[in-house]
């Protein structure tokens, strides 16, 4: 049940981890090098990395709600706890990793298309 | 405790345990969920009226070009107090204050909300936040800068009279009462809910009050924050906004928008769940998808957080950060949709009966799809830049805030109405006020767009004719009378229904939660059992038992599986609150008028006020009579203290985020001719104060003795090297100076603060009065302490990058 729970929580909660990281790490970067302070650092590679390890959890995460979907296929959702809860949070938790992937690809993606500090 | 097998007739005991004074005196000082969020309802909707008749002056106004019915100025401030009360004087208190007050507790089948008399504080600060914004329009001082409040026009050089005073202190003020609100839902959701009431089985209506108190107590702190560094600039001459003193006013665009964007979505999110109750009872089906319409109720607050930016895409921001946010701003509308399906194949699935509630939501789903629609267009830059500030985008927030988020509310007024008041309401009169709302919605807004996309820009007060403009306002006044006409309708009805109505039973509409298990209108205690829940719709699964507290209690249980844990004792009703309140509003009016010693009095004397409320209340574990188990998991008092640390650690992420962002704007940090942070001694007596953890987590009373000492030494050092840094860079040097004293001194207040709540939990521990190791008050003193030591550590390292 401890594996399952792991499981569980890791899928619920590292697509939007993931991707707020990105996103918060992803304007402040862009932020400080295209301010006059002008940290020294390409964007282009920040961003593209950080899209790379951000969609890399996601699948992760992804793989992790389908071990505890799997888990408990002998319950349905509205079932006892905890077995009907993590079926019930999975169901969910399933329902994340093309979200946050999109998220993180678009963001990551449209970040590097463009000039490191054109407006 | 007994179980429902043996309940005695416990009605009569149970009432007098939680009966409250009558009268005036006993709407003072309650601290009844359902009287106060009936009180929330009315005060709320008192401002709703007054919003409303603003508005009316204004489409009055616009009615023809060159109308003369409001000059520039009067127009200015109506529009401005228009929709200073729509955001935070009539929605959000109504979402959370007025319906998750009431039926949150009903529907999670506790007797109260986690901690009564906070929620009661919350009340009365609210109210007088209200009175303290109106009192500005009374006294001729009304803010008329526009609702989010832009620099530089709010600053002491474009608007130097107290209207925008009144505007930043107030929200400051009602930010108070929504963050208590917040914390109360939370703790109730987590702590309160009825036994078997597993998180797979929680009404979505409260994964929805979740999701707004929660992201509630995120998005306040940016903007306590931005009208704090306001409020400085205008009134001590620090520097946040100004480019000459090293300021930028994007930093104000920031701060606002990172609260202002996701309010957008704790104002739709108690109407997302108010149709979430609607749509089953009137279908005769449960939702469909429940585990993914829960999570899109979660989700869109999320992503919501990540949207800020595309209202300031006209500001020159880099490409690289603006994908970011028009990613979100694409991306936050899946959710969205995924309930839209779920909601419209739930009916299309059932047995519908189309009854007034569901025509509410009906047309709540017609005008979120038309708003949700001009809200994606926004998420294409170019678009977004043509139609910035004009009144294609006061279309697009009016679909979505009124059409969105007041409908469903007045769906939600219906459909509870019989359940609050005893009584039904006329169905004929209630749809005939549906249709001249719905019509008087559709002609208000949709005019709008075309009108918006013709060129007018929002915030004019009038226009000249010949432009193509006259027909649509012609059009948008005449709807927005017919609106008014509904909604008096509809008040009309209500108001003949409480006195004449029907006499409506328990559950008129066969409700399927447990709100609708109790009578109409529930008693005090609301349950003498508290059913044990099988089901996500228990009351059309056969009944599963329950427990029966017997005195003045509830039951806590588990946060997950909604295990029981503990019988609680719930404080009774008390004057302290509006109190606490009243000292706050002459707090805040002091400063207004610049009297700051006279404030700081007050702020002292409402903290002492707070002291003696809570040295008389119960204590927040188990009540020590009825304790059913205690399975080791944290009890509501640490909840309450973690949720507070949550919205500290918030503002001081913000506080953070506003130094990183001004020093990218500089080019020298410090400016040249300002000193360097001292770093060394700070670390060390950071170092010091963390020390204090170890202690303040062992709970006990001679750890807390030890600790108070280093912490009052830590503050005693800090605040003399404190002094010594406004003499050596006073706050009004520049930028960096300002930032640097408001995340310093923030730091020490919190200490400060820290230190009066050890030595209040100490007094209270040789009094006798609280045991170590049961009381949560304690453990939410640990909590906090160990926050505020990281923070030491964290203030120092951010001032190490000032090189």
């Amino acid at each position: 049940m401890r594996r399952l729970e792991a499981l569980l929580w890791f899928g619920l909660l590292g697509g939007p981890v993931a991707w707020a990281v990105e996103h918060v790490l992803g304007i402040e970067v862009a932020l400080a090098r295209c301010n006059p302070a002008g940290l020294r650092v390409s964007v282009h590679a920040w961003q593209l990395t950080a899209m790379g390890v951000a969609a890399a959890v996601v699948v992760a995460a992804e793989a992790a709600a389908w071990l505890a979907f799997s888990g408990t296929r002998e319950v349905d959702w509205e079932a006892d706890p905890p077995r009907g809860r993590i079926r019930f949070l999975a169901t969910a938790a399933l329902a994340l990793g093309p979200i946050f992937l999109t998220l993180v690809l678009l963001g990551g993606i449209g970040a590097a298309a463009h000039g490191a500090c054109s407006s | 405790m007994t179980t429902v097998t043996e309940a005695p007739a416990a009605g009569v005991r149970l009432e007098l345990e939680w009966r409250e004074h009558r009268g005036a005196l006993g709407w003072l000082t309650t601290v009844d969920h359902k009287r106060l969020g009936i009180l929330f309802f009315f005060t709320s909707l008192a401002f709703f009226a007054a919003g409303g008749v603003e508005a009316l002056l204004l489409r009055t106004q616009l009615v023809t070009a060159n109308a003369g019915v409001l000059g520039p100025k009067r127009f200015d401030e109506l529009m401005t107090m228009h929709g200073t009360t729509m955001i935070f004087l009539f929605v959000v208190p109504m979402g959370l204050g007025a319906f998750g007050n009431y039926l949150v507790p009903l529907l999670v089948g506790a007797r109260d909300l986690a901690f009564p008399r906070l929620n009661a504080l919350s009340y009365w600060i609210f109210l007088a936040s209200g009175v303290f914004v109106y009192a500005g329009l009374a006294i001729g001082q009304a803010p008329d800068q526009g609702w989010f409040s832009y620099v530089p026009l709010a600053e002491r050089e474009y608007s130097p009279s107290y209207g925008v005073d009144f505007y930043a202190l107030g929200l400051i003020f009602a930010g108070m009462s929504t963050t208590a609100t917040a914390i109360n839902l939370v703790t109730t959701i987590f702590k309160l809910r009825a036994p078997g009431m597993s998180l797979n089985r929680m009404p979505l209506f409260c994964y929805a009050q979740l999701a707004a108190a929660g992201s509630a107590l995120v998005l306040l702190p940016p903007l306590t924050l931005d009208l704090v560094l306001l409020e400085l600039q205008r009134k001590a001459g620090f520097h946040f906004f100004d480019v000459a003193g090293g300021g930028s006013p994007l930093l104000w665009q920031h701060l606002f928008w990172l609260f202002g964007h996701p309010e957008v979505y704790l104002i739709v999110l108690p109407a997302f769940g108010i149709t979430t109750s609607i749509i089953p009872t009137f279908a005769r089906r449960k939702m469909i998808a429940a585990p993914l319409v829960a999570l899109a109720e979660l989700l869109v607050a999320f992503i919501g957080f990540g949207v800020w930016a595309h209202h300031m895409f006209t500001t020159g921001l880099p490409n690289t950060a603006i994908a970011f946010f028009a990613a979100a701003t694409l991306m936050v509308v899946i959710p969205s949709t995924v309930q839209i399906y779920a909601w419209l194949f739930t009916v299309n699935l059932g047995r519908p009966q189309f009854k007034v509630p569901l025509l509410f939501v009906g047309a709540f789903i017609v005008f979120f799809v038309i708003g949700g629609l001009s809200g994606i267009m926004f998420a294409a830059v170019p678009f977004d830049q043509a139609t910035t500030d004009t009144y294609f985008v006061v279309a697009h927030f009016h679909f979505v805030i009124f059409g969105a988020a007041v409908f469903p509310i007045l769906g939600g007024i219906f459909y509870w109405f019989p359940k609050v008041t005893g009584r039904m309401y006329h169905e004929g009169w209630a749809q005939a006020a549906f249709w001249l709302t719905f019509w008087g919605t559709a002609l208000t807004f949709f005019p709008m767009h075309i009108v918006g996309l013709l060129g007018m820009p929002r915030r004019v007060y009038t226009y000249q004719p010949g432009l193509g403009w006259d027909a649509y306002n012609l059009a948008e006044t005449i709807g927005a009378f017919i609106l008014a006409g509904g909604l008096l309708l509809m008040t009309a009805n209500l108001v003949w229904s409480r006195l004449r109505g029907p006499v409506a039973g328990p559950n008129p509409f066969g409700g399927a939660t447990l709100e609708w298990a109790t009578s109409s209108p529930p008693p005090p205690y609301n349950f003498a059992v508290i059913p044990r829940v099988g089901s996500e719709y228990p009351l059309w699964e056969p009944v599963a038992g329950g427990v029966a507290p017997e005195g003045h209690e509830t039951l806590e249980t588990s946060v997950r599986d909604a295990e029981p844990e503990a019988v609680v004792e719930m404080p009774a009703e008390s004057a302290w609150p509006p109190v606490v309140a009243l000292l706050l509003a002459v707090m805040f009016a002091l400063a207004l008028t610049t009297h700051f010693v006279s404030a700081g009095v007050f702020a002292g004397l409402a903290g002492l006020a707070a002291l003696a409320w809570l040295w008389k209340e119960p204590e927040l574990g188990a009540s020590g009579r009825s304790a059913v188990a205690v399975r080791g998991s944290q009890p509501r008092g640490w909840w309450g203290a973690a949720l507070f640390v949550l919205t500290e650690a918030t503002l001081f992420g913000t506080i953070f985020g506003s130094w990183f962002f001004l020093r990218y704007k500089a080019r020298e940090w410090p400016p040249a001719g300002e000193p360097r942070p001292a770093v060394w001694l700070p670390l060390i007596l950071a170092g010091a104060l963390a020390t204090t953890s170890l202690l303040m987590a062992r709970r006990s009373r001679g750890a807390l003795a030890l600790a108070v000492p280093i912490q009052a030494g830590y503050l005693g050092v800090s605040l003399a090297l404190y002094v010594h840094d406004l003499h050596r860079d006073p706050p009004q040097a520049s930028a960096y100076a300002s930032i640097r004293h408001v995340l310093v001194g923030a730091g020490h207040f919190h200490v400060l603060v820290g230190i009066a709540v050890s030595l209040f939990l100490l007094a209270k521990l040789l009094d006798g009065r609280m045991t170590p190791y049961r009381a949560a008050g304690l453990r939410g003193a640990a909590l906090y302490w160990h926050f505020v030591n990281v923070l030491a550590l964290v203030i120092v390292g951010v001032q190490a990058t000032a090189r």
